[in-house]
């Protein structure tokens, strides 16, 4: 099995097919393309996403429903083509967004712009949505989370 | 903020080599046609946004534990969060 450096969790091992690719990076990221999720069961529903290419460059994400069991959505054509999903190939799909805290210290969320993965080709993408009916900042915890 | 009105099928020039056509509009939406040169990246804002987002969500993660967040989350979240 292939082995990534990593500083969060040390040496990882992980599975050939574990690998994720953003064709694209992510903004800010251009050039991190090769990522895996890593899923602790006393964690659940938070998601790490772990870069193969930089040690340091690690997530923290929560699946969206977890966040907004209603949350509805939507991706552009070029986005959900470049991950390879179709309106109906039945392709086993997860949506994350990404964790943040703000400048005033709330621990947030952002659904603007969620990672879509497609799992059955190991494909994802930052899906930037178009509209503004999610916030890259959703609020949900009103502090600090805790630093280590 | 400059304002310039065209109509479709005008154009304007930014910088000598940087040119926006105006392709197609309906009620919400115009589409922007752009040349410029290839060291100009050109992006939707809300690209931009996100990156500075993600570089702060990259600096979080390092020195935040994922597992006393969590907690916090469990006991102050006012709508739980939901296990899936």
């Amino acid at each position: 099995m292939p082995l990534a450096e990593t500083e969060q969790f040390g040496v990882l091992e992980y599975e050939d097919d574990a690998e994720l690719l953003f064709p694209r990076g992510l903004p800010g990221f251009e050039q991190a393309h090769r990522f895996v999720l890593i899923k602790q069961p006393d964690l659940t529903p938070l998601v790490q996403l772990q870069s193969l290419d930089s040690p340091s460059l690690c997530f923290l994400s929560m699946p969206v429903h977890a966040i907004d069991s209603d949350y509805q959505s939507s991706i552009l054509p070029e986005d959900s083509e470049l991950v390879g999903l179709g309106p109906d190939d039945g392709a086993s799909t997860v949506v994350l967004a990404l964790l943040s805290v703000t400048d005033q210290g709330h621990l947030s969320a952002n659904l603007l712009a969620p990672i879509v993965i497609n799992l059955t080709r190991h494909l994802a993408v930052q899906a930037v949505r178009i509209d503004t009916a999610y916030s890259h900042e959703h609020l949900l915890l009103a502090e600090r989370g805790p630093s280590c | 903020m400059l304002v310039i009105r065209r109509r479709m099928g005008e154009s304007l020039v930014i910088g000598g080599d940087i040119e926006v056509e105006v392709l197609e509009f309906n009620g919400s939406q115009v589409k922007l046609g752009i040349r410029a040169p290839k060291a100009i990246p050109v992006v939707r804002k809300e690209i931009l946004v996100v990156g500075t987002q993600n570089q702060a969500a990259a600096r979080f993660i390092s020195r935040t534990s994922a597992r006393e967040l969590l907690e916090k989350l469990k006991t102050s979240s006012p709508t739980p969060i939901s296990a899936l």
